[in-house]
């Protein structure tokens, strides 16, 4: 068991942050036009929840080493 | 191509000495597994630098259909 | 930071274990440690205040809080752009330079007063644009200088703007002096040795700096001091903006050539590896010098004015400026790699993990470069003539220079800053959580402020304006709405100025910080392939400047004897000249 460190989840966060900006943008390109802004972030936030509770459960490799 | 040939003598040459005449580490005293420069494979670099090329070949697609298809076409010349 | 450095120095001196090591830089050249900070504390400050009105304008122009009037905002304008621009990026360069020309050379420069002559032009220079461009806010005091970055004509300002701007190039040009003579120092107790590579970044640097400024030199001393004073008729426009951006272009690399400087030589060392190639190093900075100058007229890409053909020499130049960042991306990321892998990393993707991100200094260097590999995109899209046509004079192009002086150099500085600052005043970083949360968070509140503005440009939305509105037309956003783009761009600038808040609060607690500075004693680790593996040719400075002066003058000399042949030098036809000059023109003529 491990979880990841709060230097971890403030980089995995802010990695996630881009993501959900332009996820519309490249739905735009498979034809979904009115993906709204709002439902990407929220979309995304449920995959930050998700991962604080894989960590919570899953063995975390490199947690230790400096991530 | 010097520090190549003394290196294929020892690999350990390849490596640093330790400190300078100045008696500053040159080195991180952690660093336990030091790489030299022939044992170093930059794959990792490569991997990422693909990633990289691969997004700017999609946006530049991407650029396509704002420049040409989104507007009229800008003309030049 | 003004601490006197005696005092400093004393820090731990009672406690063996603690006191500062005799080889760290603060103890070894203690002038020049207090040159670095004044240089920083003048950066610092200019950030500060620049900041500020970055903040301001985000929120105006975005109609979200109003707290000046319209009016105002241009002179806000030209101080977010002057202070960070030109005083905190140019400052910040001043004083790493200066403490890596040092460092490499091992020696400190060859006299204290020429050192601190510079520092003090750079300085009165920055009060004189600086405070002319303030008065701008004050109705009693009958001086501004609303001219924006780009001070060309027709947009006049007060004398004294542009004569503290001659000033302070004055003092970079005093400063470039300062270190070639540290270098000829050295070079006469080293006849055979390659040049350092921190120092032989410099020394290009500042050869790219000599012949870029002439543009601006000429520009402001020959035609905008004398007609600001009345004394001349209004110059031609396009000669102004073409002399503007034969500056204009080079100057973003005098940005950027320090960021690549900790990149090349810092970054290494804090990811726990070496850097992968000396020589790859030295060909990007002589890459730089060459390609940097002639490519200005990419600016100028709706001029009417400058032949087509002109526009497509300086397109190429531009996308050949591309391999050297390229070159960049390619030896920084191994040299990353390499730091990642002698500390156990593994695989293709996972030595990511070994690496150490709780680093503030590590952590902003790295996001800053990511950002800056987005806006090479960006930036090759304003570098393509027909596309730029698309994005010019949108909000597209401070979204792409917020990606690359507002992240890749100002984030690289700020992380650069939790490094180096310890080590030029002895004092330990206060909080590296508390930077680390703040390396980040700018990432975070430039991602939304920049990719709205990107979007916003390619709905058509104008920069620069304070009402960016038109009646009877709406814009027409590619993806999402017009509104949501607008509370993107003011809620980022926002995250942006809180974490400018934090970084300013951390830096000015370090200097107040009386807990001595650790790890001062390890030092830059020389690269995997070093310098005797690169050809010596590369060191032949002369030759390289021989070469770009050549290319400058191909690039420039058929647009501007065009231009002068075409409009004049000055407007309507003028061949004008102040009366005292009059006889004697029409005698040598």
């Amino acid at each position: 068991m491990s979880r990841l460190s709060p230097a971890a989840l403030l980089l995995i966060g802010a990695a996630l942050v881009p993501i959900a900006i332009e996820f519309p943008v490249i739905l735009t390109f498979v034809g979904i036009r009115n993906f709204s802004f709002g439902l990407s972030f929220a979309l995304f936030g449920l995959v930050f929840l998700a991962i604080l509770v894989w960590s919570e459960v899953a063995d975390v490799i490199g947690s230790s080493a400096g991530s | 191509m010097v520090e190549a040939e003394a290196g294929s003598e020892t690999p350990a040459d390849v490596q640093a000495p330790d400190a300078y005449a100045d008696g500053t580490l040159v080195r991180d005293p952690e660093v336990e597994n030091p790489l030299g420069q022939e044992d170093f494979d930059p794959k990792g670099t490569l991997a990422l630098l693909l990633v990289y090329f691969i997004i700017l070949t999609l946006m530049w697609t991407f650029m396509y259909y704002v420049e040409f298809l989104g507007n009229g076409p800008t003309v030049i010349g | 930071m003004s601490t006197p450095t005696e005092s400093i120095l004393n820090i731990g001196r009672t406690d063996d274990e603690t006191a500062l090591p005799a080889e760290s830089f603060i103890v070894k050249y203690p002038t020049v440690a207090r040159v670095v900070r004044v240089c920083f504390a003048y950066a610092f400050v200019a950030l500060a205040v620049g900041g500020l009105f970055g903040v301001i304008q985000a929120l105006h122009r975005t109609n979200v809080i109003r707290v000046i009037d319209s009016a105002d905002y241009y002179t806000l304008l030209t101080a977010h752009g002057v202070f960070l621009a030109i005083v905190f990026t140019i400052f910040f360069l001043a004083g790493v330079f200066a403490w890596a020309n040092t460092r490499s050379l091992e020696r400190p420069p060859l006299n204290p007063r020429f050192t601190w002559l510079w520092v003090g032009t750079m300085s009165a220079g920055t009060l004189l644009s600086g405070g002319s461009i303030l008065a701008g806010l004050v109705a009693e005091i009958d001086v501004s200088a609303d001219v924006l970055f780009t001070f060309y004509a027709p947009l006049q300002a007060h004398p004294l703007f542009y004569i503290g701007l001659a000033l302070f190039v004055v003092g970079t040009w005093l400063a470039g002096i300062d270190w070639f003579r540290q270098y000829l120092d050295w070079r006469a107790d080293n006849p055979d040795e390659r040049i350092p590579l921190q120092s032989f970044m410099v020394l290009t640097t500042m050869l790219m700096w000599y012949l870029s400024t002439l543009g601006v030199a000429i520009e402001v001393v020959v035609f905008l001091i004398p007609w600001s004073l009345g004394l001349m008729p209004a110059p031609t426009p396009l000669l102004t903006r073409t002399l503007f951006w034969f500056f204009g272009h080079p100057v973003v690399y005098f940005w950027l050539m320090p960021a690549y400087l900790m990149w090349y030589t810092v970054l290494p060392k804090l990811s726990g590896g070496r850097l992968f190639s000396d020589p790859l190093a030295r060909v990007v900075f002589v890459l730089f010098l060459l390609l940097s100058t002639p490519v200005g007229i990419h600016h100028q890409y709706l001029d009417p004015g400058i032949a087509e053909g002109f526009k497509f020499i300086a397109m190429t130049n531009t996308m050949f400026l591309l391999l050297p960042s390229l070159l960049t991306a390619f030896t920084v990321v191994a040299s990353v790699e390499h730091g990642a892998r002698q500390n156990g990393g593994e695989g293709y993707f996972g030595w990511l993990t070994a690496l150490p991100w709780r680093d503030p200094a590590f952590t902003g260097m790295m996001l800053a470069g990511l950002m800056f590999a987005a806006g090479g995109f960006s930036g090759m899209v304003n570098a393509g003539m027909n596309i730029n046509y698309l994005v010019h004079n949108t909000i597209w192009v401070p979204g792409h220079f917020h990606l690359t002086v507002g992240t890749a150099v100002a984030l690289t500085f700020m992380a650069a800053a939790y490094w180096l600052v310890p080590r030029v005043t002895g004092r330990a970083l206060y909080s590296r959580p508390i930077g680390l949360f703040q390396v980040v968070l700018w990432f975070i509140g430039m991602t939304f402020m920049s990719a709205a503005m990107h979007r916003g440009g390619l709905a058509g939305i104008p920069r620069r304006t304070a009402e960016p509105e038109y009646s009877k037309f709406t814009f027409e956003a590619v993806v999402g709405t017009i509104s949501s783009l607008r509370l993107q761009i003011a809620f980022g600038g926002v995250l942006l100025f809180v974490s400018l808040v934090i970084f300013l609060a951390n830096i000015a607690l370090t200097a107040a910080n009386n807990e001595p500075a650790t790890g001062l004693k390890t030092d830059l680790p020389p690269a995997l392939s070093g310098p005797e593996q690169s050809p010596q040719v590369l060191d032949e400075l002369k030759l390289w400047a021989i070469i770009a002066i050549v290319l400058v003058i191909l690039a420039y000399s058929l647009p501007l004897w065009s231009i002068i042949n075409g409009a004049g030098f000055y407007q309507d036809g003028i061949t004008a000249s102040p009366q005292v000059v009059q006889p004697v023109l029409e005698v040598l003529i």
